[in-house]
């Protein structure tokens, strides 16, 4: 549609000219995101007051910080994330390994994609509670419950964004690469990993956020201690406070691990993108 | 931009790639031959596994096919799904009524667009822990936890589809409309509603996992009905035969919908050629 209208349309806006929209949009956004950032921070914890004067038993500000200020000087908070962030990593690594292995099976051989896929396509639609409770039927309260848990939740989804990693890579720009001499490192660092960063991304990204939402529930379900046993035990208490202080420190974990840890990278990765 | 890609590429990850076959050629017999002989394989492989556990909470593939065949020839499968579907359905209402002037003054607006951006990314990334625990606890037991949580799920889905939908919108075609003074509500009905709608539709049917999962997890915390709920009823009854069973049903529900929303799309937006 764009492109027919192009000819006759005369000069185009700006934004028509993809280099010139990306840089003067990044160099105003850079002016006021900051005040765009401000003022969103200032109308959540608006809608959060509002909800917690009007709302029916939402904790307030004071009250939600008060409790994780409480919670820290406790030594609870500290312990219980350090608690949870082992079967965290252990359980996520261990599904990043094996996505990636079966991630490229299923990007390099079609064979493996068709037996793999209906697999994948169940466990994407699996919703993470049922591992949750399955693990803690299998296993009980021990640190199996939510390692396995945080590995199920997160493999389904390494696996496809790997997959889809391997398939970007440009067939016939290796093969291009390859019949005028370009040596392998060459070819790995140019063609191939531009190609598959974005999608690899993707994978610990998505795997993070499946595999901290599965932690959380098979703590909550199945465990003695960590983050998630922490939230049930104000729940339990009926102190909703504490309960939110918890889920503010679930949010900021994840806020940190995409935008802090993962965005820098991803902006690195894909710069071939834009630029 | 990060909460763009939580919004809009996630889900792209996930369902878009399985609706549509990958055009390698490969149809036909040889895939059903190897993802059904994978399917039993696999199959093969959990009855081992309850044969050597052999145990109340590994249940074999038969007793599980058993109880989702007791569950269908009695209805309580249709009940309860069309339970949980009719609170989603609710839910995206809600969500489109929320998420379409968000969506819109998005795409308008850059500074909108930067302002709207956290507060989506921060609904979109809630664990579905906090939104099913508060879904119970501000709701109560009963159907508007459910219907309000899978609206705020699918609120970031929608408002970022509706912001990219009018983004996409030919600024040549808004000039001309002017130069030839259509009125407002022309313009909004021939030019901005064909480019959103699609756009919508992606939205929707990228939210839908999303908002189910969480709309089945708020029923196991508290619900009257639905899957979630007859979920956590064979949780605390120690069914995993059951539990098993309605999360097979959980699956193919997904999985069917999901296609039957794909095929939807492909069909009814075959005019516009760049979405994908």
């Amino acid at each position: 549609m764009t492109a027919t209208l192009a000819p006759e349309a005369g000069p185009r806006p700006v934004p028509k000219d993809p280099a010139g929209s990306v840089w003067s949009r990044r160099g105003r956004s850079a002016s006021y995101s900051a005040a765009a950032l401000v003022a969103a921070l200032l109308s959540m914890l608006a809608v959060w007051q509002l909800a917690s004067v009007f709302g029916h038993r939402v904790p307030s500000i004071g009250e939600t910080i008060g409790r994780l200020v409480d919670e820290e000087a406790g030594g609870h908070l500290w312990t219980n994330l350090a608690l949870s962030m082992n079967r965290f990593v252990l359980g996520l690594v261990v599904a990043l390994v094996v996505g990636a292995v079966l991630g490229v099976l299923m990007g390099l051989s079609r064979v493996a994609d068709h037996a793999l896929s209906d697999l994948t396509m169940a466990g994407l639609a699996a919703p993470a509670v049922i591992w949750a409770l399955l693990t803690t039927m299998w296993f009980g309260f021990g640190w199996l419950t939510p390692v396995v848990t945080v590995f199920l939740a997160a493999l389904p989804f390494v696996m496809v964004n790997i997959a889809k990693a391997v398939r970007a890579v440009p067939a016939d720009l290796v093969l291009m690469a390859r019949s005028f001499g370009v040596s392998r490192t060459q070819v790995l660092r140019h063609i191939v990993a531009p190609a598959v960063a974005g999608s690899t991304v993707a994978a610990v990204r998505f795997g993070i956020m499946s595999a901290w939402n599965g932690l959380l529930l098979a703590e909550w379900f199945g465990s003695t201690s960590g983050v998630g046993w922490r939230s049930r035990y104000w729940y339990d208490a009926n102190q909703l406070d504490g309960f939110l202080a918890w889920v503010l420190v679930f949010i900021v974990f994840l806020v940190l691990a995409d935008q802090v840890l993962l965005g820098p990278v991803e902006r690195f990765v894909t710069r071939w993108r834009t630029a | 931009m990060s909460s763009s890609t939580v919004a809009g590429e996630r889900p792209r990850v996930t369902p878009a790639r399985r609706g549509t076959p990958r055009p390698d050629g490969s149809t036909g017999a040889s895939r059903w031959l190897v993802s059904s002989i994978a399917l039993l394989a696999a199959l093969l492989g959990w009855a081992v596994a309850a044969w050597i556990v052999d145990d109340n909470i590994a249940p074999t593939p038969f007793e599980v096919f058993g109880r989702v065949l007791d569950f269908m020839l009695s209805g309580s499968a249709f009940t309860n799904f069309a339970a949980s579907i009719v609170k989603i359905l609710a839910g995206f209402a809600l969500a489109l009524v929320v998420g379409l002037p968000i969506g819109f003054v998005m795409g308008r607006s850059p500074f909108m667009a930067s302002y709207f951006s956290m507060p989506l990314f921060v609904l979109g990334n809630v664990p579905g822990l906090a939104y099913a625990v508060f879904g119970l606890v501000i709701f109560g037991v009963g159907s508007i936890g459910p219907i309000v949580v899978s609206a705020l799920v699918a609120v970031p889905f929608i408002a970022m589809n509706v912001a990219e939908g009018v983004r996409s919108v030919d600024g040549g075609l808004l000039r001309m409309c002017q130069a030839f003074d259509r009125r407002a509500s022309d313009v909004v009905r021939h030019v901005y509603l064909p480019a959103i709608t699609a756009f919508v539709f992606v939205g929707v049917r990228y939210g839908f996992a999303m908002a189910w999962k969480v709309e089945a997890l708020t029923e196991v915390f508290g619900a009257n009905d639905g899957v979630g709920f007859m979920i956590r009823r064979a949780y605390q009854e120690f069914q995993v035969a059951d539990m098993l069973a309605w999360t097979m049903l959980f699956i193919i529900a997904m999985v069917l919908i999901e296609r039957g929303l794909a095929r939807l799309e492909t069909r009814m937006f075959a005019w516009r050629k760049e979405l994908a």
